[in-house]
């Protein structure tokens, strides 16, 4: 499971939704593994007004990383007139040195970081999701359904 | 029902995961355009994602995938490294409440046995979208009216069925271990339900539960799940529908 992933999971149990406590869910136990995937700026610039990012910084020190306590600047890319979705797109823009800086490693600890082994905790409920081969696996036992 | 939906759906699926996923690899059009359409940095769910086919269709969007057939979510993992999967329930879902730009369901709610479970089933993706207007999901699921394909059905047919699954022999040995990417090429030919003649114990077909749609049922589904239709159609033996929330 990448670390982008945990800012859109919470407890799979009905009760736990509406609690605060519920997301993110607290990594334990971990195993972490870096995998190398292509780099998108346009994906990364854009998805950043997407993350809830005190939460990516909790999620960040469970694993052993520092973000900066306040989410980046960045400008959002777009992708040119030509391009035809054929996923080969031109960017119009260039970004500067240390946007790039930037770009690079949300790249890295967004996409790149996988948990293969371990376990996601709910802070409401408690109860522990295992990780395994990269996977969450997020089946509740009857009584919880 | 979970229990009949437990032997007639997920265990059938985890025992014919590689060679189901072998047959899955071709997109089908409504859905890449409805993907395609999505723009950069748009962060959606893949309910039911099978072995990930739709997740690399626009490399500028996340998806979390989701099944509850473990051993599909792995072949989706290792399919689409730019994407993310997990295993979960389409009725227990783990994602965050309404937070996504988009979701997919593409052949899921029909492997439900009861028409509270399918509409449960739809609200349960619903609640997981942003506010109308701002988040949308495709639901694609199999029709009743489907005269020439080879099943033959037509609006006069029973819509809950067993469907059967016969694995062909290079897949029964190895059902598990053997990873899409290295059979695709020689199973191209072999298509879904394929016949084969065989006496032997393992050659039993799996037999799949289905309910199938027929015209204006998915809608009629959407509109008690507290959903808003914003298009309809069919498509090669198969009902879809975009929808939103109506708060």
């Amino acid at each position: 499971m990448k670390l982008l992933t945990a800012n859109f999971i919470s407890c799979a149990v009905k009760a736990c939704k509406s609690s605060s406590l519920s997301f993110p869910l607290h990594f334990k136990d971990v195993e972490l593994a870096s995998t190398s995937v292509p780099y998108n700026p346009l994906l990364l610039s854009n998805l950043l007004p997407r993350l809830d990012w005190p939460a990516l910084v909790t999620s960040s020190k469970e694993l052993g990383f520092t973000l900066p306590d306040t989410k980046p600047e960045l400008p959002r890319l777009t992708a040119t007139a030509a391009a035809t979705g054929d996923g080969d797109m031109n960017m119009d823009n260039t970004v500067g040195e240390d946007d790039e800086k930037t770009l690079k490693m949300l790249h890295k600890v967004l996409m790149e970081t996988e948990v293969v082994e371990g376990k996601m905790v709910c802070g409401s409920c408690g109860f522990e999701y295992g990780i395994h081969q990269t996977v969450g696996n997020f089946l509740l036992p009857s009584h919880l359904v | 029902m979970a229990a009949y939906e437990d032997q007639h759906v997920h265990q059938v699926y985890d025992k014919i995961a590689s060679h189901f996923s072998a047959t899955r690899y071709k997109p089908w059009p409504i859905v890449h355009g409805f993907l395609s359409s999505l723009p950069p940095g748009s962060v959606g769910i893949d309910v039911g994602c099978g072995n990930g086919k739709y997740l690399n269709i626009n490399p500028n969007v996340f998806i979390v995938g989701s099944d509850r057939c473990e051993n599909l979510v792995k072949i989706a993992k290792d399919q689409a490294p730019t994407q993310d999967v997990a295993t979960a329930d389409i009725l227990s879902q783990p994602h965050r409440p309404s937070t996504f730009d988009f979701a997919l369901s593409i052949a899921v709610i029909h492997h439900l046995s009861s028409p509270e479970r399918r509409v449960e089933a739809i609200a349960s993706i619903l609640e997981l979208l942003k506010p109308a207007g701002e988040g949308k999901a495709l639901l694609y699921v199999w029709a009743l009216e489907q005269k020439s394909s080879r099943r033959g059905w037509d609006e006069n047919s029973e819509q809950d069925v067993l469907v059967p699954w016969v694995l062909t022999k290079q897949f029964k040995e190895s059902s598990k271990k053997k990873k899409a990417g290295s059979t695709e090429s020689e199973s191209r030919a072999s298509t879904e339900n394929t016949e084969t003649p065989d006496n032997s114990e393992e050659s039993k077909p799996f037999l799949r539960y289905y309910h199938l749609y027929k015209q204006g049922e998915l809608e009629d589904n959407v509109k008690s799940a507290g959903g808003n239709v914003l298009n309809s159609g069919y498509e090669k033996d198969n009902w879809w529908a975009i929808v939103e929330r109506t708060t």
